[in-house]
């Protein structure tokens, strides 16, 4: 089963950094309102899979940016009728956004500088 | 994504209050929607359901896990947010309801200023009842204090006892941490030029102790102070070491000349240190031992006050018993000092000092209530009006989604605001009118330091303010939101006005009803209180006011006392100064002015020493005192300038003295020995000859109910003791010129002797009836304020009426009525509730007037006259108050009135 084989999240494809879901999360919504399915589902198409994610961490993530106010929530249909919570960026959210793409860009070309340097003094 | 941005936002406004249920099946749901999603994705590769249910749990994690804590989560969020809806509510509300007062500065004045005239008032009062009755004494632990009292029969009992009384209680009574006594003295500090002398107190060993005070510096009066030949030692008072010894810490040991001795300095009392009992002189400048001597230990006048501090945790029967079982043993030990009807009593401060002004200041506390009623009601009723008027604007807001909950919490808020506001105001207001009621009563009423500002008036202010505005602003809500409410959307509360305003005319009509009832009970208090005022001063005395004018002294030189011989030419010098003086008419010298204190001293008729025991006026006069004061001589002569030292001492008595003792024979001739009990066993003085009968004079007080019994000496023939100094009394036509010359004259015969204190006769009159005008002048302010609510009442609820019906009222005149039927119906709508609330109010005046009857003089409590004055006068202001909307709606142009709307 190639499409569903289990991937420990310990050892294997790329593990997902602290506080990364967070930003993930925010960036999905940023293309629009969607359910916690629909965010996963989109996560692991654009990563194609590489990524993995233990899904029932995604919710208390959602809960936690909808308390702080990154996200609103609200029950809606899908579009085969059923009735799911949808979340989408709050104003607040969408800063927060900016403002974590701009540390994790940060982050990033710092990491790259040092492993991308060619060792030994002098 | 059926959800609206409106629909969002109006669950915000309107949130409804999930319940725990709700969120634990949203969370559910959510979950469950998730799993359901992967297991269809799943089955669409190929699996079993069972098999595609077990792939999408595991790929999940522990569901059980994160269901519980996204619950958790959910509630703790639900919870706080809920919290800070309602925070921004009451936030909320408490912004509009500023920013819409804002606009209407003249109702937030009016509102504000009312409700500061009730609970300011409250307050003030509340703090003179506080500091005067409840709590007046500055000592720690002051509810163990108690004073011992003498009572005589059924009398009412002197909050003080005899030395020797007090000395066997201190030995004996077991109920007392420390029984104390003190007797006030005078000194010079430095030599004789050093200034005026200092008020001090000579004191017991218990002193300190009983009122609960540390010396600053170095140590109180101990026992061996005390003993015969001990070193002379004085304890400074805080206020004289400041002032005179320069606040120095190193004044222990330093000699310190009080008159003509020299004590050494051992200590330095607190200045908190404060002594009410002595009255003016209540912060001492010096302390000394006070040596009871036999002399004084077997003397039997009442002139001790006794204050002692109880053991903690006993009981009033217990305090009760010991001072019976001791006072018995004093009986029985020095049977001759104790009169059959005699005993002791535990009394409290007010009790020793103002029993009338303690049964006064409830009284006019209880005033305050009903002005502070009286404010709330016409608070309500200018709220009422308020919310009326913008009947409107609730309609809109109650259709627009907001419950009658919300339109009340709205007035709630606006009420909240100007009760907030009114605190602030109450506060300063009842601040400066407790210093007015001190003025009012010359300063006998509170000290200084009880005039601070005390954090528990503060708050019983705030929370008094702030729970009538929430009462005030609830019952408002309430009722404006009950009737015609729906009816001012349909068609504005004017033109569909009889259901819903008959409803808030009944509400309005009420409360102007109440607020007129209580304008009557007070209007007929300060009606009875002003009567027996100028009944009082229309007494006759029995001596003159007008044109006389007085010096006396506070503080005499200790050298008069010294040598009798300086005082009787000191006053030979000024009277011949003033009478030489133009200007004046005549002179005289007196030891005690009319209704000033005097000597009370029992006398016995010789010859009938069973029957003269008994208190007696004492009066030591200048020949030609009785003709200038024009007190009536019926019967002998006056004192002559022949009745000096030497000769014979002769006396005037009051008729009242001579129905009681001297009605066997003519008084004239008969012979009186005056300081004595029963006939004088030894120290016998001489005794006076009965010259002539006075006529009975109300000269203790203008509303004393029964003459005094009266002795009048002549003062040339008084060998000191009492009197070192008379006071001096002059006819003159111009005032100034009197109390020129009577200063002159003064410090002319003797420049040492300190400024003496000048005062018309008329003064001394209106200062005795001092406690009768502070209770007038106050319930006719109380009267005042409620006489102008009600009147803004009734001018509301008439103006309101006019407005209501102005097209009804077009409409009648457009069919003829003429303007007075207009006015007519008018002032009879806003004067109706007024005599309704009139009727009851003089019901309860009837009822209520009774607790005045102490403070009445010459009017019973039920008195026609005032009833009838006041009655007419409240509703001569109620039809005043109706007439002047009644003019407003006379005039409306009927054509305009119907047009309108």
């Amino acid at each position: 089963m190639p499409r569903h084989a289990p991937v420990a999240q310990q050892s294997g494809d790329v593990g997902l950094l602290r506080g990364t879901l967070d930003l993930f999360i925010l960036k999905t919504l940023s293309w629009g309102p969607m359910h916690g399915l629909a965010i996963l589902q989109w996560i692991e198409q654009v990563t194609k899979q590489r990524l993995q994610i233990e899904e029932g961490a995604l919710y208390p993530a959602l809960h936690r940016m909808e308390d702080k106010g990154w996200l609103d929530a609200e029950w809606g249909h899908t579009d085969a009728g059923r009735r799911a919570k949808f979340y989408r960026l709050s104003p607040a959210g969408r800063r927060q956004l900016a403002a974590e793409l701009a540390r994790w860009n940060q982050y990033a070309e710092a990491a790259a500088l040092i492993l991308e340097a060619r060792g030994g003094a002098a | 994504m059926s959800a609206s941005g409106g629909r969002w936002n109006l669950r915000r406004v309107f949130r409804l209050p999930t319940t725990r249920r709700r969120l634990h099946d949203d969370v559910e749901a959510e979950l469950a929607f998730h799993l359901e999603g992967r297991i269809e994705e799943i089955m669409r590769d190929g699996l079993s359901r069972d098999d595609a249910e077990r792939e999408a749990r595991r790929r999940f994690g522990d569901y059980q896990r994160i269901e519980r804590e996204v619950e958790a989560m959910t509630i703790r969020s639900e919870r706080r947010r809920t919290m800070r809806d309602r925070i921004e509510n009451v936030l909320g509300d408490l912004r509009y309801a500023t920013r819409s007062l804002a606009r209407q500065p003249v109702y937030l004045a009016v509102v504000v200023l009312t409700l500061t005239l009730g609970v300011g008032a409250t307050a003030a009062m509340f703090h003179a009842v506080d500091r005067v009755i409840l709590h007046p004494l500055p000592y720690p632990d002051a509810d163990r204090i108690i004073y011992l009292g003498t009572t005589w029969g059924k009398e009412r009992p002197i909050g003080a006892v005899s030395a020797g009384r007090f000395q066997f209680f201190h030995d004996n009574s077991r109920i007392f941490e420390g029984l104390a006594t003190m007797r006030p003295v005078e000194a010079t500090l430095g030599d004789e030029n050093s200034g005026p002398p200092i008020a001090g107190i000579r004191v017991t060993p218990d002193f300190l102790r009983v009122v609960g005070a540390k010396p600053v510096l170095g140590r109180g009066l101990v026992a061996r102070d005390y003993e015969p030949g001990a070193p002379p030692v004085v304890v400074l008072g805080h206020g004289l070491w400041a002032t005179r010894f320069g606040a120095d810490s190193n004044i222990l040991g330093r000699p310190v000349r009080l008159d003509s001795s020299v004590y050494s300095v051992v200590g330095v009392l607190p200045a908190s240190l404060e002594i009410p009992e002595l009255q003016e002189e209540s912060s001492p400048g010096f302390f000394l031992p006070l040596v009871l001597t036999p002399e004084q230990l077997t003397d039997r006048g009442a002139n001790y006050t006794a204050i002692g501090r109880l053991r903690p945790g006993l009981s009033n029967a217990q305090v009760a018993e010991d001072i019976a079982s001791t006072f018995a043993a004093f009986r029985r030990k020095f049977p001759e000092l104790v009169e059959k009807t005699d005993a002791i009593a535990p009394m409290t401060f007010e009790q020793t000092t103002a029993p009338d002004l303690v049964s006064q200041l409830w009284i006019m506390l209880g005033a305050t209530v009903f002005v502070f009623l009286l404010a709330c009601a016409n608070v309500a009723n200018i709220v009422y009006a308020r919310a009326l008027t913008r009947g409107r604007e609730f309609a809109v807001r109650a259709a627009l989604g907001a419950g009658r909950g919300r339109i009340v919490r709205q007035v709630l808020a606006e009420m909240l605001v100007l009760g907030a506001l009114s605190t602030v105001t109450a506060t300063g207001a009842s601040l400066a009118s407790v210093r007015g009621l001190v003025a009012l009563a010359r300063g006998a009423l509170l000290r200084e330091s009880q005039l601070r500002l005390d954090p528990r008036v503060v708050l019983a202010t705030t929370i008094v303010a702030l729970v009538a505005s929430l009462v005030i602003g609830l019952a408002v809500g309430l009722a404006a939101t009950r009737a015609g409410f729906t009816r001012s959307l349909v068609g504005s509360a004017r033109a569909g006005g009889l259901g819903g305003s008959v409803a808030h005319r009944g509400a309005r009509g009420f409360l102007v009803g109440l607020e007129s009832a209580i304008a009557m009970v007070l209007l007929a208090g300060a009606g009875l209180l002003i009567t027996s005022f100028f009944n009082v001063m229309r007494v006759d005395g029995g001596f003159r006011r007008e044109g006389v004018y007085t010096a006396s002294f506070k503080r005499i030189p200790r050298s008069y006392s010294s040598d009798v011989e300086l005082g009787h030419r000191f006053e030979r010098r000024v009277l011949e100064s003033l009478r030489s003086t133009p200007g004046i008419t005549s002179a005289a010298a007196t030891a005690t002015l009319p209704l000033r204190r005097g000597w009370n001293l029992p006398t016995t008729v010789e010859g009938h020493n069973d029957l003269s025991e008994g208190a007696t006026e004492w009066r030591a006069i200048s020949p030609g005192y009785l003709g200038m004061m024009d007190i009536r001589i019926v019967a002998g002569r006056d004192i002559s300038e022949s009745d000096v030292a030497g000769n014979p001492p002769v006396a005037l008595v009051s008729e009242a003295y001579v129905k009681k003792f001297l009605s066997d024979a003519n008084p004239i001739g008969r012979r009186i020995l005056v300081g004595c009990y029963k006939g004088c066993p030894e120290r016998h003085p001489t005794p006076v000859e009965v010259v002539g009968v006075v006529r009975d004079l109300r000269d203790a007080s203008l509303d004393q109910t029964r003459p005094r019994r009266t002795i009048w000496v002549a003062w040339s023939q008084v060998d000191g003791g009492f009197s070192t100094v008379p006071a001096f009394v002059v006819r003159a036509s111009d005032p100034s010129v009197a109390a020129a010359a009577l200063r002159r004259a003064i410090s002319d015969a003797d420049s040492r002797i300190g400024a003496p204190d000048v005062a018309a006769m008329t003064d001394i009159v209106s200062a005795s009836l001092s406690w009768r005008r502070f209770s007038m002048v106050l319930m006719a302010c109380f009267a005042g304020v409620a006489l102008m609510l009600t009147c803004v009442g009734i001018y509301g609820v008439a103006s309101y009426a006019v407005s209501q019906r102005i097209q009804e009222i077009g409409l009648r005149m457009a069919l003829g009525a003429r303007p007075a039927g207009v006015v007519a119906l008018v002032v009879r709508q806003g004067a109706t509730p007024a005599a309704i609330g009139l009727v009851v109010g003089l019901g309860g005046a009837l009822l209520l007037t009774r607790v005045l009857s102490k403070l009445l003089f010459g009017v019973g409590p039920r008195d026609p006259v005032s009833l009838a004055v006041v009655t007419f006068v409240l509703l001569g202001v109620a039809v005043a108050a109706s007439y002047v909307p009644a003019r407003r709606a006379a005039r409306v142009d009927p054509a305009g009135a119907l047009r309108a709307e």
